[in-house]
C-alpha cells in the first residue's frame, strides 16, 4: 500500500515529463541507451573484446562495415560503445542506488534526531565535500590498487551520498514539526515508525530528483576514472576506457573520442532534462524563476 | 473531592525559549479533571492553552520545557516522570488529543483509514486486517457515511468536517480515559461545528471519556462543559462550574470575556 499515496504526484511527474518535447526526446534517447545496454549481445555487430586482426583491421575510420571505426586493437568501436553502455549505465545505476540509499538514511536520521547526531552527520558531509570528488576517487583508487567493477561501484556509491543526505535532512527537519507528525506522536507512534511510515514517503519525490542529479554526475565521473585508467579495467569496455584507447592521437583517431563522448553527453543531457521536469513537478514554485 | 482525580495538575510551569530569552507560557497552573468529566479551558489566543495541552501530552516543541517542580498525576501515575517509552504507551491509548487544524493534522499522503488503523497497530493490534476493520467501524461511528470507501481516501478528498471526524475517530478509537480537544471546531463552518460538537458529546457519553476542551468560544463551553477553567497570560484566573461562571463570574477578566461574546440581540 505504500506506493499508492504518491499516485497523484507520480502522475503529475509523468505528465510533466511527457508534456515537454525536450523531455520526451530525452526519454527516447535514454530508452535507446537502456535497450542497447540490455540487448547488447543482440544488437552489437561484433564481439567487443576479441582482436580479429590487429594488423589489417586496426584504427580503421568509420565505414559501412564498422560505422564507428575500429580501435588500435582492431575491435569494432560501435560494438564497444554498445557494450560500454552496459558497463557505464550499470555502474552509474548501482552506485547511485548505494549513494541515494545511504544519503537518505543518514539525512533522515540526522534530520530527525538533531543534536550531536545531526552535527556528526553534517560534519561528515562537509568532510566528504571538502575534497573534489574526482580527486578523492583518484586518491582512493591509488591507495587500493586496481579494482573490479564492484569496487568501482562501491567507491562511487560511498562518495556520492552527501548531496542526497542534505536534501533529505532539510526535508525531514521541515516535516518533523508539522502537525501531522506531532499528531502521529500524540497517538503513540514511535520515532522509527514515524520515519518509515510518515516522513520517508513524504520525501520520496525529492529523493527521486536527487537520484537523477546523482546519475547525471556519476556518468562522466566513471568515464573520467576509466579514462585515467583507474576505473573499469581493459578489456571490458566502458565509455571512458574507449576514449582512453584513442587518447594518444585524438586528432587522427577522432572516432574513438567522438562516439563514446557523444554517448556520455547524450545520457547526461537526457537525464538532466528529465530530472528538471521532475523537479518542477515536485516543486512547482521553481518554474516561476525560470 | 471524593474519588481521586483522573488528572491532577499542580503548579505546572512551561517555558518557551525564544530568541529574546525564556518566555513563561504556563505559569503555575493547578487543576483537576475527574473521570468522565468535560472541562473547558477558556482564554484568548496566546494565553497558554495549547502549551498546557502539549505539556500534558509531553509533546512540546524543542524549544519548550516543563520546569522542575511542576507535577502532573494522570491515572495515578507521575506523568512528568515517565520515560519516553511509557509515555508512548499512554499516548493514543489512555491519553489522546484532537488537533485544531484537521487539514494539517492528517498525513496528506496516507489513506485516512490507515491513519486511524495505525493507532490500533501501534498499541498492540497485530493483524493489519483487524486494525483496518476497527478503523472502518470507528469511522462509521463518527457518522461518516460509506465508511469503507471513505477510509480508502486521502485527506484532501474529504471535507473539513469529515477530516475532523477522522481525527476524532483516531483519538477515541481506543477509548482513552482523557481526550484533550484543542479547539477542534474553530477551523470549521458554523453548521459543521454544531455537528462535530454533537458527535463529541455523544461519543463521550458512550465511552465515558473525560474531555479537556480547549476553546475560546463560550457557546461551546455552555453547551458541552460542566466546569470551566479561565486562563489569562499563563495563569488560571477562575475555576468554576459553568452555571456559576455564567451567572456570577468571580474574576473581572471572566466577566470581560463573557461581555466580549457577540449576541444577536441584547436582552431588554
Amino acid at each position: 500500500m505504500s506506493s499508492e499515496p504518491f499516485a497523484g504526484l507520480a502522475r503529475a511527474m509523468v505528465r510533466r515529463v511527457l508534456r515537454s518535447t525536450g523531455a520526451r526526446v530525452a526519454c527516447a534517447v535514454l530508452a535507446l541507451f537502456v535497450i542497447a545496454a540490455i540487448a547488447a549481445p543482440l544488437v552489437a555487430p561484433y564481439d567487443p573484446t576479441v582482436h580479429p586482426d590487429p594488423v589489417l583491421l586496426k584504427n580503421l575510420p568509420p565505414s559501412a562495415a564498422h560505422p564507428f571505426g575500429t580501435d588500435p586493437f582492431s575491435r569494432d568501436v560501435l560494438s564497444r560503445v554498445i557494450f560500454g553502455a552496459r558497463v557505464s549505465l550499470g555502474v552509474a545505476a548501482a552506485s547511485v542506488l548505494i549513494a541515494v540509499s545511504l544519503g537518505t538514511a543518514l539525512g533522515a536520521v540526522a534530520g530527525l534526531a538533531g543534536g550531536w547526531v545531526d552535527a556528526v552527520c553534517m560534519r561528515a558531509v562537509d568532510a566528504v565535500l571538502s575534497v573534489p570528488r574526482l580527486l578523492l576517487l583518484i586518491a582512493l583508487v591509488a591507495s587500493t590498487g586496481p579494482l573490479p567493477v564492484g569496487g568501482i561501484i562501491l567507491l562511487l556509491g560511498l562518495t556520492g551520498w552527501p548531496a542526497t543526505s542534505r536534501i533529505v535532512r532539510a526535508e525531514v527537519r521541515a516535516l518533523r514539526e508539522r502537525d501531522f507528525v506531532v499528531a502521529a506522536r500524540a497517538m503513540g507512534v514511535a520515532r522509527h515508525r514515524i520515519l518509515s511510515r510518515h516522513l520517508l514517503p513524504a520525501v520520496a519525490p525529492q529523493v527521486l530528483v536527487a537520484a537523477t542529479v546523482a546519475f547525471a554526475s556519476v556518468i562522466p565521473l566513471e568515464a573520467g576514472l576509466s579514462f585515467l585508467g583507474l576505473g573499469v579495467r581493459p578489456p571490458t569496455p566502458s565509455w571512458g576506457s574507449i576514449i582512453l584507447d584513442g587518447a594518444d592521437r585524438p586528432a587522427q583517431l577522432w572516432w574513438l573520442v567522438l562516439f563514446p563522448g557523444m554517448a556520455i553527453v547524450g545520457v547526461v543531457f537526457a537525464v538532466n532534462a528529465i530530472g528538471e521536469r521532475l523537479r518542477e513537478a515536485v516543486d512547482p514554485r521553481q518554474e516561476a524563476s525560470r | 473531592m471524593t474519588a481521586p482525580a483522573l488528572l491532577a495538575v499542580r503548579d505546572l510551569r512551561t517555558t518557551y525559549l525564544r530568541a529574546s530569552g525564556p518566555a513563561r507560557a504556563v505559569d503555575g497552573v493547578s487543576f483537576d479533571v475527574a473521570s468522565g468529566e468535560t472541562v473547558a479551558l477558556v482564554g484568548e489566543s496566546g494565553c497558554g492553552k495549547t502549551a498546557i495541552a502539549l505539556s500534558l501530552m509531553r509533546l512540546l516543541p524543542r524549544h519548550g520545557r516543563i520546569e522542575p517542580g511542576s507535577q502532573v498525576a494522570f491515572d495515578g501515575r507521575d506523568l512528568l516522570g515517565l520515560d519516553e517509552r511509557a509515555m508512548r504507551d499512554l499516548r493514543g491509548r489512555r491519553l489522546a488529543m484532537i488537533f485544531q487544524e484537521p487539514a494539517s493534522a492528517l498525513n496528506p499522503v496516507m489513506r485516512v483509514g490507515e491513519q486511524v488503523a495505525e493507532v490500533a497497530r501501534v498499541h498492540g493490534e497485530r493483524s493489519r486486517r483487524a486494525a483496518w476493520e476497527r478503523a472502518v467501524a470507528m469511522l462509521r461511528r463518527t457518522g461518516i457515511a460509506d465508511a469503507p470507501a471513505r477510509a480508502r481516501q486521502y485527506p484532501h478528498e474529504l471535507s473539513g468536517g469529515m477530516r475532523q471526524r477522522v481525527l476524532i475517530a483516531m483519538a477515541l478509537l481506543l477509548e482513552p480515559a482523557l481526550v484533550i480537544a484543542d479547539e477542534p471546531t474553530s477551523a470549521l463552518d458554523v453548521t459543521v461545528q454544531a455537528q462535530i460538537l454533537d458527535l463529541l458529546r455523544e461519543l463521550q457519553r458512550e465511552t465515558g471519556t473525560a474531555v479537556l476542551f480547549i476553546t475560546h468560544d463560550f457557546g461551546v463551553v455552555a453547551e458541552l462543559c460542566s466546569r470551566a477553567l479561565v486562563m489569562r497570560e499563563g495563569r488560571l484566573v477562575e475555576d468554576a462550574p459553568v452555571e456559576r461562571l455564567f451567572a456570577a463570574p468571580a474574576h473581572p477578566y471572566t466577566a470581560e470575556l463573557l461581555r466580549a461574546v457577540p449576541r444577536l440581540a441584547e436582552r431588554p
